[in-house]
């Protein structure tokens, strides 16, 4: 009898300066085992299954681990018509999204849009709040934040983990985390997460106000939001 | 019986043998190495998740810890595998053909090439700095559906790499996939309304208008307040004027003033005569002329800027006009203005009169009619 030491099956090698993903050691795996319709991922004898995670870490463990990297992001499409403005009540209204990340060392969201802008001539963008700020009527603000508000009234909500905060991470950026404070600068990061997460559920909650010297018009808001994850 | 069973024995000895040897050499079958590492830090920022967006700038990033690695890399962009040498169908509508490089970290004096829809490839004749490598490529189109899309990217050190098709990339030094998603927009409007507040009044308006009496202009000295041919006389102290404007008219407002004696001065008869003229352009009412005028301070408080017509303000507050052909015109005439949106900004109106020694005696009224314009 011969023993010959089976061969690993190394897509990504390692060393000092790799992670190791996807690596299996030992005998009686494989990883494509095909035929004309079907494939099927095989394993015997592995050491230790299932999923670790820290604060900022996470594994899987196992042979019959997803090996595909992926990224989750779902906005729900809204389309809200806020009515007239007012100089003396604020005006608000929300929107949500999910994330989820897979084999990832984390991700990010960031707002991509403009403030609320005029068409037509004389186009004019609505003063965006550049840090937390409370909500002033007759004082011209755009601002969001994805946290639950009480004051002076109730809306919007804390993210959610689902299914719990075992399994996932996400976080509302600094900023954007006050209750009752709004801020909007383009391009910043309202979301994140330090490790691959589960599902987070986010509420963001708007606000608009206007001044006597607000120009009229039509203001127009097209949230586009950019989720990121870093593999 | 004991030779049946050593018989025996050696053939379950060569049995076991040989499901060993089996066992052994079967893992073996089918394995096989692949000779590239993994990309690190690996991330690719778009500027614009909605869907078909066009001209969306991808941002992709990595690290490598050592230079002179790295002298290109190919992107590659498929819709339902990140991984090495999976089928890759481009997808949707997703574009790289109009690709081109606009930034680029970690090295100098690269350029995109070989762009497709799904594919370009970025390579310089230096090498990469030890760094985090940052190629920032414009000019892309967005899939057409919502949700996950998948990158990947390969390593090279020559310029002029060997790569042939996703199932063929040649020689590659390092690789890594990326999940990238589209999504929804959310879509908020609102309106702003044309604002004009406008108001006279004998007591300086408070914010909003706030404040404000009737006013009832009484020109005169002494008890009772009668004009004489000894002195002119104003209502600045006695019985003030004030106007107060807020608009969002984005080009602003003008106030036009209206004097309902088609004489355009003072009248005891209804206005059909007025023994107390108009005082006509700006200037000085001398004692003992009899005339009527009118003096605009110009605007304070508030915010923005109202400004007194030069018809009404020359620069000395003595001076007073009343333009007979202008205050009996359908819309008035201008006495102020301003160039843009204001809130809550005053204004003092002082009018004067003097009398003559043969005005005759009466009482003398005028109705003085005040009309804000906006510009939207």
């Amino acid at each position: 009898m011969v023993g010959t030491a089976p061969i690993a099956w190394a897509q990504q090698s390692s060393s000092a300066n790799y992670q190791v993903n996807e690596v299996f050691f030992g005998t009686g795996g494989e990883l494509n085992a095909c035929s004309t319709n079907y494939c099927s991922k095989q394993s015997a004898g592995e050491l230790g299954v299932g999923n670790s995670t820290s604060a900022n870490y996470s594994s899987q463990a196992g042979f019959n681990t997803d090996r595909n990297p992926s990224l989750t992001f779902i906005v729900t499409g809204t389309s809200t018509d806020l009515g007239n403005l007012s100089t003396t009540a604020t005006s608000r209204t929300t929107g949500t999204f999910s994330v989820k990340t897979y084999l990832a060392g984390g991700y990010v969201v960031q707002t991509a849009s403009d403030p609320p802008t005029s068409t037509g001539a004389g186009t004019h963008t609505l003063t965006n709040l550049a840090s937390p700020t409370a909500q002033t009527p007759g004082t011209e603000q755009f601002g969001i934040n994805l946290v639950a508000n009480t004051t002076p009234v109730s809306f919007g909500a804390n993210p959610v983990q689902v299914p719990s905060g075992s399994f996932s991470f996400g976080a509302v950026s600094a900023g954007y985390n006050t209750p009752n404070s709004f801020k909007y600068v383009k391009g910043d990061t309202v979301a994140y997460s330090n490790s691959s997460s589960g599902e987070t559920d986010y509420t963001v909650s708007y606000i608009f106000n206007i001044s006597n010297l607000t120009p009229s018009g039509a203001y127009y808001f097209n949230h586009v939001l950019v989720a990121t994850s870093t593999f | 019986m004991k030779t049946k069973n050593r018989i025996l024995r050696r053939g379950l000895y060569a049995v076991f043998g040989l499901v060993l040897t089996v066992a052994a050499v079967l893992p073996g079958l089918g394995s096989k190495a692949a000779a590239y590492g993994q990309i690190t830090s690996r991330s690719i920022m778009i500027s614009n998740s909605a869907t078909s967006a066009t001209s969306v700038e991808y941002t992709i990033g990595f690290t490598e810890t050592a230079s002179g690695i790295v002298k290109s890399i190919v992107v590659d962009f498929c819709d339902a595998s990140p991984l090495y040498g999976d089928a890759c169908t481009v997808p949707g509508t997703f574009s790289a053909s109009g690709a081109s490089l606009t930034g680029q970290t970690g090295t100098s004096g690269w350029t995109l090439s070989g762009a497709t829809a799904g594919h370009f490839v970025i390579s310089g004749a230096s090498f990469n700095s030890a760094a985090a490598m940052t190629f920032t490529v414009a000019g892309i189109t967005n899939p057409s559906a919502t949700g996950s899309y998948y990158a990947r990217i390969y390593t090279y050190a020559a310029q002029s790499n060997n790569y042939s098709n996703v199932t063929t990339p040649g020689t590659v030094l390092d690789f890594g996939g990326i999940a990238l998603s589209t999504a929804n927009v959310i879509s908020i409007t609102a309106k702003v309304q044309e604002t004009l507040t406008f108001c006279v009044s004998g007591a300086a308006p408070t914010s909003g208008c706030g404040g404000t009496s009737t006013p009832a202009v009484t020109l005169g000295h002494g008890t009772p307040a009668v004009l004489t041919s000894s002195q002119v006389d104003d209502n600045g102290t006695t019985t003030p004027t004030y106007t107060q404007l807020t608009t969002n008219a984005a080009s602003g407002a003008i106030v036009r003033m209206k004097n309902s004696n088609t004489c355009g001065g003072l009248s005891k008869d209804g206005g059909s005569t007025c023994d107390i003229a108009p005082k006509g352009s700006v200037g000085a009412i001398s004692a003992g002329t009899a005339a009527f005028g009118l003096y605009v301070a110009g605007g304070s408080g508030g915010t923005g800027t109202v400004t007194a017509n030069a018809n009404y303000n020359d620069g000395t507050s003595t001076h007073y006009a009343m333009r007979t052909a202008n205050v009996t015109s359908t819309y008035g005439d201008p006495i102020e203005s301003s160039s843009g949106p204001v809130s809550d900004v005053n204004s003092q109106l002082t009018f004067a009169a003097g009398a003559a020694s043969t005005t005759p005696a009466g009482v003398y009224t005028a109705n003085m009619t005040l009309i804000a314009t906006g510009t939207f």
